[in-house]
């Protein structure tokens, strides 16, 4: 296995717990996240998946975390989003208007429409097509311009993206450092930049 | 479509894992990793530690110690919530940073529930667990309790719950205390009438006793979630026991 160091994001929201323990569970160096001059030059940059989206990206917008996020992107790094992380990634969210997201995958983000299906959608869901466990925690999906990058999707009153890839940039709206094995394999070929298979 | 959960409740002091019929004659049945680790092995979709220490002395705050919190989080794969002295954001932070994936707030949130708020706004409703102890005081009516239901209020709990989505809760953790260590079954029509007074999801608790109870409470009752602690700290069913009789009665949950 090559070193990968994961840079994981910091929103100052107590954010960092469950991601960060299963990362270094999988073996992976870690560096968390303060400053822009923490997203080194290399390695691969998470951002975990709990907080509320104004909050977050208000943090990192002005640390200027968010930058180095997006220049991390463009130089073809691999970026890992999950849940809110993923969602953070679009432009603009239905959560924190007026807010602007990182903006490194075209498109928006807004509440899950859960045909009265109680709100948040919590719980384990079958994903992609061989239906693999994966836990959700959110009540918000994102929506992608380019439809071809939805790779896997799951289900809650709607038919939602659960998995999102495009280049090296990747999204899981489920936390798969809390979905037992299948979870902790997708997240270690997410770090490895293997591909994902669901 | 994601599957109702079958959580286990594992009740906290001094670091291990006790149990008790309403929190009296506490008996230690062993270490708390060991324990999540099995019941996460047996199919629990959830774990939901309580921290009764950090609970009982309300006199005396001294918060929920963390030191196990960060051994769960870094061995146990699957979701797990904290609960027990939890008053502000503070004391959640440093529990969600310690690695909790969702924080439970009880008598805190009865007192001042403006306390959901604080925690949903900057770590989204999902990790907020309203931790609601009723009591009937009649056939159809509960009050709102506070401190594990040893003190009463004149809070109707319909009212209570309705208001807790506003107030920033992301579910409902509903414990019926006439119910609870009976195991003779949830109270499924009083969980059946909190669920249809809210949009948010609820996890039935208290009167888990056999496998059926689950079922009942998850089709009759609605229930997102239900949760069992001493029948599976006894070693009288496992939660694959429990999963068994719910595929059996055709309910579709996440394959153990």
């Amino acid at each position: 296995m090559k070193s990968v160091t994961a840079a994981v994001i910091d929103y100052g929201a107590g954010n960092l717990g469950n991601a960060r323990r299963a990362i270094e569970e999988l073996g992976f160096p870690l560096k968390l996240v303060r400053e822009p001059s923490d997203v080194s030059a290399d390695g691969t940059v998470l951002l975990p998946g709990v907080g509320n989206y104004g909050a977050a990206m208000e943090t990192i917008n002005h640390s200027g975390v968010a930058d180095a996020i997006r220049e991390a992107a463009r130089s073809g790094r691999r970026v890992i989003g999950i849940c809110l992380g993923l969602q953070m990634l679009f432009s603009t969210s239905e959560e924190a208007p007026g807010i602007p997201g990182l903006g490194i995958l075209a498109g928006r983000v807004r509440r899950l429409h859960s045909g009265g299906r109680p709100l948040p959608h919590l719980g384990w869901g079958p994903v992609g097509t061989r239906g693999t466990p994966l836990y959700f925690a959110h009540s918000f999906v994102v929506d992608p311009e380019d439809r071809s990058t939805i790779k896997a999707t799951a289900e809650w009153g709607e038919t939602f993206p659960a998995l999102v890839e495009n280049g090296s940039v990747v999204g899981f709206q489920f936390h798969p450092e809390r979905s037992g094995d299948p979870g902790l394999e997708l997240l270690r070929a997410a770090l490895n930049g293997q591909p994902l298979n669901l | 479509m994601s599957w109702p959960r079958i959580i286990v409740c594992l009740d906290v002091a001094n670091g291990r894992v006790v149990k008790g019929t309403r929190f009296r004659d506490l008996k230690d049945v062993g270490d708390l990793v060991d324990l999540a680790l099995r019941y996460a092995d047996q199919g629990a979709d959830e774990i939901a530690f309580l921290d009764i220490e950090a609970s009982a002395d309300a006199g005396k705050p001294r918060g929920t110690r963390l030191d196990w919190v960060e051994r769960v989080a870094r061995h146990l794969f699957v979701p797990f919530s904290v609960g027990g002295g939890v008053r502000s954001w503070d004391d959640a932070f440093r529990l969600l940073d310690s690695g909790a994936d969702r924080i439970s707030v009880g008598s805190a949130a009865v007192s001042r529930p403006e306390v959901l708020g604080e925690i949903g706004e900057r770590a989204g409703a999902q990790a907020v667990i309203l931790s609601l102890d009723v009591r009937h005081v009649d056939a159809d009516r509960c009050i709102v309790t506070r401190r594990g239901g040893r003190e009463d209020t004149t809070i109707g709990a319909l009212e209570f719950a309705g208001a807790a989505a506003r107030f920033g809760a992301g579910e409902i953790l509903l414990n019926v205390i006439d119910a609870d260590g009976t195991r003779d079954g949830f109270d499924v029509d009083y969980t059946r009438s909190i669920v249809d007074a809210v949009t948010i999801p609820v996890i039935a608790s208290g009167g888990a006793g056999r496998p059926e109870h689950f079922a009942e409470v998850i089709t009759r009752g609605k229930a997102s979630a239900a949760l069992g602690a001493g029948m599976f700290h006894d070693g009288s069913y496992t939660v694959g026991d429990v999963k068994q009789v719910l595929q059996q009665r055709g309910i579709v949950v996440r394959p153990c």
